[in-house]
């Protein structure tokens, strides 16, 4: 049964003190009705669900790769509108700016000029591709799909984490959760007035399609299609999902060839014309003819097709050098320069460790701050001070001193909490929530997006493949909630 | 639709069938073999017949010395390294399915992944009793015939649903000449009363057979698995099965180059199978099955050239 816990020492989502917040009130009268026994089995049969539809990823280890699901929490995270509002546009605002950086250090290059962002941060950075340097690309728009991660510190204030501008997965886990929450759950919907997810999708379709490649005509149907590294890859449930709701062939490299400059899809009748490719392999493998050799994934001339405008790439090649760790710290800087406006959500304070006051600034502050690989991702060679051992800090001291560049440290954010229920039990969880924005002509976030939970009581990482689960997040419409 | 799916839809079709038909087979001859002593010189052969059927004799007898019969069971249903064993062949329906999740329908997808799953957990009792033998049985064929079934009611009849039922009969029309032709080489081992009775439960058309005829002649059967187009288990049906099917993707047109060898190859087999047996001596019945069999073994290939592994035609 649930009993609220000390809640003092972090912000949390749900309650205030011993008490729920108002926005929570309904949800928390509708759990303590609840038995226990109804409780653990709700939760059973929405575990199973997950694994039944084969809603998995997949995490390799010693033994080849395993499937697992991510556990699913039913303690939702709810968002007033008002809030939501904020951050929807500061979502906006920040995605619009990473796309004209985007294009602007793909040609022209001002914000180095300008001196607001060092040139090399951008030479020197592996996700930076020159061979894609003026390429045409439709609506200039660099960025189809983002999701930026967002956390909220002890004040219950909004800070973006990171921006992943590549390719961001969990898209499908923000329709899975809602779509076990109202089954399992559905009591819980009770006087309470939700944005819903099915509209967004059309939207999607819709942005996906507008991305005409420069030599295809208006009046011809474009064809889109979804590349996927295939069965095996982590993320392919994300891929089946979005292919399936977005009506588009999900393929494979070798589904594809390039004749002329064209990219084909092989089909029993034959050779058929492909103008938009929305891929989910990285850049590293798109071409073997240019980037990696050894690539099985990808397409031989792919780029070149590219380049000329006959084809379509989303999202943009190239668009690493936009979300590294480090050139996230220039992310205002550039809100400031193309828009001159202020960013409506902020970054959370980050050093640099290239620069040397701030370096030993950091250094003697190892066991109190985080440190992260300005290239790794998923919780990957990560130092998080409080809970390291003096070993653990002296090996990332060493790395640090070796290539400084390639770290950046940021203070141990209070993540906010929210309750949530495993093993028979409640107890409160850190959270972070990545929104999703979709551009095209027109730009559109997602209403909620996947709040993320580490399970684990006490830790701070959320990461699926690090144990962390999911949680279904609600955006209250402007009705408010109805209690 | 991209060849590479065509390619996995149709190995769904061929793998549920063999699934199906393989748990089938092995459930009758446990049933079979319960009235049997250890001593008859059946029993030996029996399984040995049904070892060829659903796998093959040759990698058994090179892997396990002797004809246990817990071992033979194990070989059949769990074995990693048959790629025939029932698991095995889940495994690869799974992963068929799983590449191709966003064409079939949801249903499908669910029904084979929690036949899967619970097999993750959960096998037969190491003892393999025979109550628990067909128990799990039981379980694949109704999984199978439930997935043949939402195949049925929730496809759209388009290029999908055709490349997963023409694997079906395909599988179906060469399993059975298999069945015929391997009861007809241990004829001299089994009396012809029993090669015929099993040739019937074999192929799962006993009851269909009773129902239409009264007599049980080796010839009338015979004639009744390969050439009645009415016994959905015989190659006559599948075959034409088959070439509506394939008319159907065509558009009716037989006349397209690159289609030209596989309609060859079904007009071969639709005049082969019409034959008639009662005209034909022991030696001639077991060399026209012979032809029947490897006719269907050699279309499959023939099919894949047509739609899937020629280098495709570039269409204006």
């Amino acid at each position: 049964m649930f009993k609220p816990y000390d809640s003092s020492s972090f912000y949390d989502e749900m309650l205030n003190g011993d008490k729920p917040k108002k926005h929570y009130i309904p949800f928390y009268e509708q759990l303590i009705s609840f038995s226990e026994t109804e409780l653990f089995e709700k939760h059973n049969s929405a575990q199973s669900s997950f694994l039944r539809q084969g809603i998995t990823f997949t995490v390799y280890g010693a033994e080849g790769g395993t499937e697992r699901t991510m556990p699913f929490d039913f303690v939702p995270i709810i968002i007033p509108a008002e809030a939501w509002e904020t951050i929807e546009k500061g979502m906006k605002q920040r995605v619009k700016a990473l796309n004209l950086f985007l294009h602007d250090v793909y040609n022209e290059q001002k914000i180095v000029q300008a001196g607001v962002v060092p040139k090399t941060l951008i030479d020197n950075n592996p996700y930076y591709y020159k061979q894609v340097i003026g390429a045409n690309i439709p609506l200039k728009n660099h960025i189809f799909l983002a999701g930026i991660d967002l956390i909220r510190d002890e004040n219950g204030k909004y800070c973006v984490l990171e921006d992943n501008l590549r390719n961001p997965s969990g898209m499908s886990y923000v329709y899975q959760n809602r779509y076990v929450m109202r089954k399992m759950y559905p009591e819980f919907f009770r006087n309470y007035a939700i944005e819903t997810l099915e509209e967004k999708i059309v939207h999607m379709q819709d942005a996906l399609l507008s991305h005409r490649p420069k030599n295809v005509s208006e009046h011809e149907e474009l064809h889109a299609v979804l590349l996927t590294a295939g069965i095996y890859n982590a993320a392919y449930y994300d891929h089946v999902f979005l292919a399936k709701e977005m009506n588009i062939t999900l393929v494979e490299g070798r589904d594809l060839v390039v004749k002329d400059n064209i990219v084909y899809l092989k089909t029993i009748h034959g050779l058929k014309r492909v103008d938009i490719i929305y891929r989910r392999i990285d850049d590293d493998f798109l071409d073997p003819t240019v980037f990696r050799e050894d690539s099985m994934l990808g397409i031989a001339n792919i780029l070149a097709a590219y380049k000329e405008g006959n084809v379509a790439i989303l999202n943009a090649i190239g668009n690493g050098v936009a979300d590294d760790k480090a050139m996230y710290v220039y992310v205002p800087d550039m809100i400031r320069f193309y828009l001159n406006e202020e960013p409506i959500i902020d970054n959370v304070k980050t050093y640099l460790l290239e620069d040397e006051a701030q370096r030993e600034w950091v250094l003697e502050r190892l066991d109190k701050l985080v440190v992260k690989n300005v290239g790794a991702s998923g919780g990957y060679d990560m130092l998080i001070g409080p809970h390291s051992t003096p070993e653990l800090r002296e090996e990332f001291r060493n790395k640090i001193l070796e290539a400084p560049h390639q770290y950046i440290a940021q203070p141990t954010i209070k993540l906010s909490r929210a309750p949530a229920y495993q093993d028979g039990r409640f107890y409160p969880c850190h959270v972070d929530l990545r929104v999703f924005v979709i551009q095209g002509t027109e730009t559109h976030v997602l209403p909620g997006g996947l709040s993320r939970v580490a399970l684990k009581e006490g830790s701070l990482v959320v990461n699926s493949s690090q144990g962390g689960g999911g949680k279904d997040t609600w955006i209250i419409k402007e009705a408010k909630v109805h209690a | 639709m991209l060849s590479r799916v065509a390619d996995s839809l149709y190995w769904i079709g061929r793998y549920s069938e063999r699934t199906e038909t393989n748990a089938h087979i092995i459930d009758t001859q446990i049933e079979r073999m319960l009235e049997q002593s250890r001593n008859d010189c059946g029993y030996e052969k029996e399984w040995h017949t049904v070892l060829d059927i659903c796998g093959y004799i040759e990698v058994y007898s090179a892997r396990y010395e002797s004809y246990y019969l817990q071992q033979m069971v194990y070989y059949l249903l769990f074995d990693e390294y048959n790629y025939n064993s029932i698991d095995s062949l889940i495994k690869s329906i799974r992963n068929n399915a799983r590449n191709t999740r966003d064409l079939i329908p949801n249903e499908l997808w669910e029904e084979w992944n929690e036949l899967y799953l619970s097999m993750q957990v959960k096998t037969v009792d190491e003892e393999f009793t025979v109550l628990k033998t067909t128990e799990f049985l039981t379980k694949i064929r109704k999984t199978s015939l439930t997935a043949t079934g939402i195949i049925d009611s929730l496809m759209t009849r388009d290029e999908c649903f055709q490349f997963v039922k023409i694997g079906k009969w395909i599988e179906r029309s060469e399993k059975t000449a298999l069945i015929v032709l391997r009861l007809l080489e241990n004829e001299d081992v089994l009396t012809r009363e029993i090669a015929v009775t099993s040739g019937l439960q074999l192929t799962n058309s006993f009851e269909e057979y009773t129902r239409r005829f009264r007599i049980r002649t080796s010839d009338n059967v015979l004639n009744f698995l390969m050439g009645d187009t009415k016994c959905s288990r015989s190659v006559a049906y599948g075959i034409r099965k088959i070439k509506r099917t394939v008319l159907d993707i065509e558009e009716d047109s037989v006349s397209s180059p690159y289609a030209q060898e596989m309609f060859e190859a079904l007009e071969q087999l639709e005049l082969i199978v019409q034959k008639d047996a009662s005209l034909m001596s022991v030696e001639q019945r077991k060399e026209w099955v012979k032809e029947i069999h490897t006719q269907c073994s050699n279309f499959g290939p023939v099919f894949a050239r047509t739609y899937y592994l020629n280098a495709p035609i570039l269409v204006d």
